[in-house]
């Protein structure tokens, strides 16, 4: 089936502040020494354990949820057809340390089981689908070179094949972002196609934002 | 390109019974387990102090115990080409890496997957890169789904699927916290079973077009017909109740397979023994098949949770289920589950099955199902 695959939505956090494809929303609030977008302004329901998720899958959320309010998903409706793939060099590395390390301290005896859910490169992308109703694939890819491009590809197959209708594809490393995939439609932002020379995350963001809307 | 059909060709796996599918077989076909006592690391503290090993491993090695797992392959005598895409399947990789380096504080490699890849790619002198997938207890299956879209989307025509997973304190005592251990060798569908117990495992299996396979003059041991995976968007570590997020990727995979339910002769289930994943597998299988339900089977009670390498050494099994028509034991089972009665069995059957269906699920409510054929 031929169709043409565009980039609906987009979400990013840089260093100070985060944004769609179209704005810059805010700056970063600084909480226990980690900084993420205000999440009063991200999220219309609560989204149930946030305190406790790790970082990855609090940022993960984030991202998330700007990138469908810049498609003009709703958050909480089902979403059988939405799936999402996340990249990364390090996948749960940071959790893995914390976890373990955890573990050390109380002599091997115990762990903590709400610390040991974080310890999948996946959790954080399961912690996105609970919250959106993401029935879609869900997987996390890492490659050497060219991960950007591996995921992106792996999301067009999906929907080309038909096995998805719409796919996150995003990482919360170097400049996190996520964009929303699926068929062209009038207020696409651009095609995935013209995102093929992109080489990294801050360049792929930056392209999106300066795409004609 | 002119046939888009994928098929299954070499493949060899190692669980605890042994390397090859022979040993394995063997077991599944006299209901013999290889869940033990652990003597790897102290379970004292822990709510099991069973699984399956390979006795093996050399946890002093300069290589982590995932990479020896590997190493036992001779990939080599593949002959791959230098086109073909590699695909690495795991949930946890070499993460006894970093139990070294935290609790002896001995850096012996880094860890983290980009380091693991470049290791496989090392071990094996593969020229091309490798990407590693990353899809908790459905890593394998997700990645052999991924090189059947690759050939099916022609943009390879063979894929080299790779997994590996180890037993170490860290995922010993994480599974121990969630309460997830069954305290006696685990026993999928059973009326008494109590949780899961871990395993150790590792396979490979060269995916290629059928095309590619013939003019390689490769043995043809079976099809992959149909893929489909979903979430359950619904608990973080609990599968969905109603079993709806493991029956929308059995749907897919028969829209793929462009096949009915009735085409499926038996079903290869997750089953790990713990409640609620045995229990949502079935009201899955019930509400795909509804009253046509097939014949069930679980091999964990024999090689214990394989975690990520799960679907790949599931598959194999199932091949070699159509090849000598017959439904394996679901071992350490004693007594039915109600809600299984009549669909899973004690004891091995005669029966002639041309198309199983491989289902797995895993933590975050991924789930994932594979129709494998019989090649003809």
């Amino acid at each position: 089936m031929n169709k043409t695959v565009a980039v609906n939505g987009m979400g990013w956090v840089s260093d100070k502040a985060f944004g769609t494809s179209r704005q810059e929303l805010g700056t970063l609030v600084s909480k226990q020494g980690v900084k993420l977008p205000d999440r009063k302004l991200l999220f219309d329901e609560e989204v149930v354990n946030f305190r406790r998720f790790d970082y990855e899958s609090k940022l993960s959320c984030s991202l998330i949820a700007l990138a469908l309010r810049d498609a003009g998903v709703k958050a909480r409706e089902k979403k059988e057809e939405t799936g999402i793939i996340g990249f990364g060099r390090y996948g749960s590395n940071v959790s893995d340390k914390d976890y373990y390390s955890d573990f050390l301290k109380f002599g091997e005896k115990t762990g903590r089981g709400h610390v040991f859910i974080y310890t999948l490169p996946t959790s954080p992308l399961a912690e996105s689908s609970i919250y959106f109703r993401l029935m879609g694939p869900l997987y996390y890819l890492s490659k050497e070179s060219n991960m950007l491009h591996q995921s992106l590809e792996s999301a067009v197959r999906l929907i080309m094949s038909g096995e998805a209708d719409n796919m996150l594809v995003g990482s919360v490393e170097d400049f996190p972002f996520y964009i929303l995939i699926g068929e062209q439609r009038k207020n696409s932002i651009c095609l995935v196609d013209d995102l093929k020379h992109i080489k990294t995350n801050e360049e792929l963001v930056s392209r999106i934002r300066s795409s004609d809307q | 390109m002119s046939s888009s059909r994928v098929v299954i060709c070499d493949y060899d796996i190692i669980t605890s019974f042994g390397q090859g599918i022979a040993p394995l077989w063997d077991a599944l076909l006299n209901n013999r387990t290889s869940i033990a006592k652990v003597h790897r690391f102290d379970t004292t503290n822990f709510s099991s102090s069973f699984a399956s090993m390979i006795n093996d491993l050399d946890c002093q090695s300069q290589e982590s115990l995932f990479l020896q797992l590997l190493d036992k392959f001779s990939l080599d005598k593949l002959k791959l080409k230098d086109n073909t895409k590699i695909l690495l399947a795991t949930s946890k990789g070499e993460i006894d890496l970093l139990e070294r380096e935290l609790r002896d504080n001995k850096k012996v490699s880094s860890y983290d997957p980009q380091e693991t890849l470049k290791r496989v790619k090392d071990k094996f002198s593969f020229k091309q890169g490798v990407a590693f997938i990353s899809a908790a207890c459905a890593s394998s299956s997700l990645a052999i789904a991924e090189g059947a879209r690759l050939i099916e989307a022609k943009e390879a025509d063979s894929v080299l699927v790779l997994t590996s997973e180890i037993v170490t304190p860290f995922i010993f005592s994480g599974f121990s916290s969630l309460l997830a251990l069954d305290e006696q060798p685990a026993r999928p569908f059973c009326k008494y079973r109590k949780g899961l117990t871990l395993g150790e495992g590792a396979g490979f299996m060269l995916l290629m077009s059928e095309e590619a396979a013939k003019k390689d003059n490769r043995n043809i041991n079976g099809v992959v017909s149909g893929w489909g995976s979903s979430s359950d968007a619904n608990h973080a570590t609990g599968p969905s109740r109603d079993g709806s997020g493991l029956k929308l990727a059995i749907e897919r995979a028969l829209k793929k397979a462009s096949i009915d339910s009735a085409k499926i002769d038996s079903i290869s289930a997750h089953g790990t023994g713990t409640i609620y994943n045995d229990l949502m597998e079935i009201q899955a299988f019930k509400s795909a098949f509804q009253d046509d339900l097939k014949p069930v089977y679980s091999i964990k009670g024999a090689t214990g949770h394989l975690l990520g390498a799960s679907g790949l050494i599931e598959t194999v099994v199932a091949l070699k289920s159509m090849e000598d028509s017959l439904i394996p034991d679901s071992v350490n089972m004693t007594q039915v589950d109600e809600e299984m009665k009549g669909f899973v069995s004690k004891d091995k059957r005669q029966f002639v099955s041309n198309i199983v269906l491989n289902t797995n699920s895993g933590f975050g409510g991924i789930n994932s199902a594979l129709i494998i054929g019989k090649y003809e």
